[in-house]
C-alpha cells in the first residue's frame, strides 16, 4: 500500500515526542519517528483506530498505526476481507502529498479485494451487556496495573470463585493451565468441562480433526462412548458451520476432508470457521495471509490490459455493462433472468425428461449472487440430488459475459503469442477456482471474441468453442452461439436466445416458485 | 479513540500532486455527505484521481445504488452512526451498505465508519 500505484517514501519521517500514552510501551524513547500525512491543522475530530487485539482473524492485516491517545499497537489503517479502514479523518486538502497518496492508494489496494469477506465477528458495542473480551482478557493476563478480582470477574461459575480466591501470578497460571479448555460462555470466560477431560486445545489447528477421530470410539467400552459424547459435543459448539450435531463419523470425515485446510480460529467469538477464500482456492487458510487474498493481478501486463479493453470496447463497452440492470435469455429449455441490480439470479426450467432417463426433475431455481446461496433449489427432495444455481450463474458469467468482465480489478490477464491469426489472452475471473483459466482467441482488427478455450473438468486440458454470431442486445454485442467439433463429428451447440436487456422483470420474481418467465 | 496526525502550518487547499495516470481505471463511489464541504472536497479529489466517480447521498443510500462501483468510499461520522445509535436505541440504524452477508464490493471505510459498520454488523473495530 506505500508502493503502488504512487511510491511513498516511508523513511522520509520527522521525529516527535513520543505520545504519553505510548511512554509505558516505549521506555526511554523521548521521540518516535513518523512520517506526517498533513502539514496543515487537520480537523478536529482527527479518526479513529482499534486496539491489536481487535485485528486478529485470517483476513485481517494491519497496515499502520498513527500517533493517537492509546498504545502504539493500536491500528490505524487495516483490512478485513473486503473493508479497508482507513481511520485517518482528514479530508483531501487537508492531508499533504503523502496523506492524498495513501488514500489513492488504499484505494487502488482494496480493489482488488473483491472475493474476500470479513470471517470473524466481534460483540457489538451496540449489543446488551459487556462481552468476553480478548482485549481485556489478555488485558488482565500480562498488565501490571490488572487485578485479580477483575480476572476472576470475567469468569463463570465455579472459575470466577476460585481464580478470586488466588494471587495474581498464582491465578495467571491457574488460567494459563487451563488455556485450551477456554471458552466464551455468554458474556463470561469459562473452562469448557469437554475439553478440559478430553485434554484437547480447542484453539489448535488440528483438533477438528481430533475430535473427528474420537467419534470412531463409540462402541468401544464405556470409556469410548463417553469420549465420543463428549467429542460430539465440543464439534457441534467448536464449529459455526459445521454439518450438524447429528451428523455420522462418517459423515463428518466426508465434511471435513474438503474443508481441513480452510478452517481458521475466530478468537473473538472462539469457534474455528470455514475460510471461504481458502476452501474456494483449494489452499490452506494459513497460507493465505496479506495480500495472497487479493485477486487480479498486482501490476498488470500493459499490452495484455490493451488487447483487453479493445474486446470489452467491442462488446459494449464496460460503461454500457454497468448499465446492464437486468437481463434475460433462454438457452436449451431454460429461461433465466439475471437481476443484476438486486444480485438475485432465476432460472426455470421447461424440458421434461424421458420415462426411462434418471435425471433429477427441476422446475425453479433462485440464487442470491451476493451472498452466494441458493434461495430456491430445484430437484430433491432427498435422497435425490438438489439442483443450484451456483453453477448456471458462473456459466452465464463465464461464456455470455466473459468479454465484459475483463477490466474488473480482480481479473487476471496475460498475454499469450498469437494463433491461428488470432491474438491470445489468458483470463482468469475473480472468485473462480483456480482451474477455470480461460484462453480467449480476439480478432486482431476488431476485438471480437472468436473463440474461447474452456478448460475441462476431467482432464486438465481445455476445449476450443468458436463463437458463431453476436446477441446484440441494447448497447451490448454478446457471444451468441458456442460450436465444438464433437469427437463422432456431430458439433456440440450451446447457443443463448431470446435475449433481452433491462427486461422489467414479472412480480415475485426473486422467491417465487411458480413458472413466471414464459414457455419456451 | 481519536487519531492525531502531526500537524504543521498550512492547509493546502487544492489537492493535485501525484499522477492520476499511475492509477488504475476504476469506478468509485463516494457515499457522505454530498452538501457538505467534506463531501465535496473527497468527490472533487477523487475525480481528479479515477476513471468514474459517482457521488451518493448517505442518508439515502441503499447498497443497490453501489452495485456497479469498483470501490465504495464511505465516508460516515460517529455522531450520525453510533453516538446517535446509542443516545436513542429506538432509531432506526440506517446503514448504507445493506446486510453484510450481501455485501461484496471492496470499500475503503473513511475516519469513523469502520467503528459504524463494525457496530452494526458485529464485526471487530469497535474497540479503540
Amino acid at each position: 500500500m506505500f508502493e503502488t500505484p504512487h511510491a511513498i517514501d516511508v523513511r522520509a519521517t520527522v521525529e516527535v515526542a513520543t505520545p504519553a500514552s505510548w511512554r509505558e510501551a516505549l521506555q526511554g524513547k523521548e521521540n518516535v519517528a513518523v512520517l506526517r500525512l498533513c502539514d496543515g491543522k487537520g480537523p478536529k475530530m482527527s479518526g479513529w483506530c482499534v486496539t491489536a487485539s481487535q485485528m486478529q482473524g485470517a483476513e485481517i492485516e494491519c497496515m499502520c498505526g498513527g500517533i493517537n491517545s492509546k498504545q502504539p499497537t493500536h491500528g490505524g489503517i487495516w483490512r478485513q476481507g473486503n473493508l479497508l479502514h482507513f481511520g485517518f479523518e482528514p479530508s483531501p486538502s487537508e492531508y499533504n502529498e503523502t496523506g492524498r497518496k495513501l488514500l489513492v492508494n488504499g484505494i487502488a489496494y482494496i480493489s482488488r479485494f473483491t472475493t474476500d469477506r470479513p470471517i470473524v465477528r466481534s460483540k457489538s458495542i451496540l449489543d446488551p451487556g459487556p462481552g468476553a473480551s480478548k482485549h481485556w482478557f489478555d488485558f488482565m493476563l500480562t498488565s501490571p496495573k490488572a487485578k485479580v478480582e477483575d480476572l476472576a470477574a470475567w469468569f463463570s461459575a465455579p472459575w470466577g470463585e476460585q481464580i478470586g480466591k488466588l494471587e495474581m501470578a498464582e491465578a495467571r497460571a491457574f488460567v494459563n493451565e487451563r488455556m485450551p479448555a477456554l471458552w466464551v460462555e455468554g458474556t463470561k470466560f469459562t473452562f469448557d468441562a469437554d475439553a478440559l477431560q478430553l485434554g484437547v486445545d480447542l484453539q489448535k489447528p488440528g483438533v477438528v480433526r481430533q475430535l473427528v477421530d474420537m467419534l470412531r470410539l463409540v462402541g468401544m467400552g464405556t470409556s469410548g462412548d463417553e469420549q465420543a459424547a463428549r467429542a460430539r459435543r465440543l464439534l457441534a459448539k467448536l464449529l459455526a458451520d459445521g454439518p450438524g450435531a447429528d451428523t455420522t463419523a462418517n459423515n463428518w470425515d466426508y465434511w471435513l476432508k474438503a474443508r481441513e485446510g480452510a478452517l481458521c480460529f475466530d478468537w473473538h467469538t472462539h469457534v474455528w470457521r470455514v475460510d471461504p477464500l481458502a476452501f474456494r482456492r483449494g489452499a490452506k487458510s494459513a497460507d493465505l495471509r496479506g495480500p495472497a487474498r487479493a485477486d487480479g493481478d498486482a501490476g498488470r501486463d500493459r499490452a495484455a490490459a490493451e488487447l483487453a479493453a479493445k474486446v470489452v470496447a467491442y462488446h459494449g463497452g464496460a460503461r454500457a455493462f454497468d448499465d446492464l440492470a437486468t437481463f434475460a435469455c433462454r438457452f436449451g429449455e431454460i429461461r433465466c433472468c439475471w437481476d443484476k441490480q438486486h444480485g438475485l439470479f432465476r432460472l426455470e426450467n421447461t424440458g421434461t425428461i424421458p420415462e426411462d432417463n434418471r435425471a433429477t426433475p427441476w422446475k425453479v431455481v433462485i440464487f442470491d449472487t451476493l451472498a452466494d446461496v441458493d434461495l430456491v433449489r430445484g430437484g430433491g427432495p432427498e435422497p435425490r440430488p438438489f439442483v443450484s444455481g451456483r453453477g448456471y450463474y458462473w456459466e452465464l458469467q463465464d461464456r455470455l459475459f466473459l468479454p465484459l468482465h475483463l477490466l474488473e480489478p480482480g481479473t487476471s490477464l496475460r498475454l499469450l503469442p498469437d494463433a491461428d491469426g488470432c491474438r491470445c489472452l489468458e483470463v482468469r475471473l475473480a472468485g473462480r477456482y483456480p482451474r477455470y483459466v480461460y484462453v480467449l482467441h480476439v480478432d486482431p482488427q476488431t476485438g471480437a471474441l472468436r473463440a474461447i478455450d474452456w478448460p475441462n473438468s476431467s482432464d486438465g486440458g481445455a476445449t476450443r468453442f468458436t463463437v458463431e454470431g453476436l446477441i446484440e442486445v441494447g448497447p451490448l454485442r454478446l457471444p451468441r452461439k458456442f460450436t465444438q467439433k464433437g469427437r463422432n463429428g456431430a458439433p456440440f451447440v450451446l447457443e443463448y436466445v431470446d435475449a433481452a436487456w433491462n427486461p422489467k422483470l414479472p412480480d415475485g420474481v426473486h422467491s417465487s416458485k411458480e413458472m413466471l418467465l414464459g414457455s419456451k | 479513540m481519536r487519531l492525531h496526525l502531526s500537524v504543521g502550518l498550512v492547509l493546502s487547499l487544492t489537492a493535485a500532486a501525484q499522477d492520476p495516470s499511475l492509477n488504475p481505471a476504476l469506478h468509485i463511489a463516494f457515499v457522505g455527505d454530498l452538501q457538505s464541504e467534506r463531501g465535496a472536497d473527497f468527490v472533487q479529489f477523487l475525480r481528479q484521481q479515477f476513471a468514474r466517480v459517482d457521488g451518493v447521498e448517505r442518508s439515502t443510500c441503499t447498497p443497490d445504488q453501489l452495485r456497479t462501483a469498483d470501490v465504495v468510499v464511505l465516508d460516515w461520522p460517529q455522531s450520525e452512526g453510533v453516538m446517535a445509535w446509542m443516545e436513542d436505541k429506538k432509531k432506526e440504524r440506517h446503514n448504507p451498505l445493506g446486510d453484510l452477508a450481501r455485501w461484496d464490493r471492496p470499500t475503503v471505510l473513511l475516519g469513523s465508519a469502520g467503528l459504524n459498520l463494525a457496530a452494526a454488523w458485529n464485526l471487530p473495530g469497535t474497540q479503540g
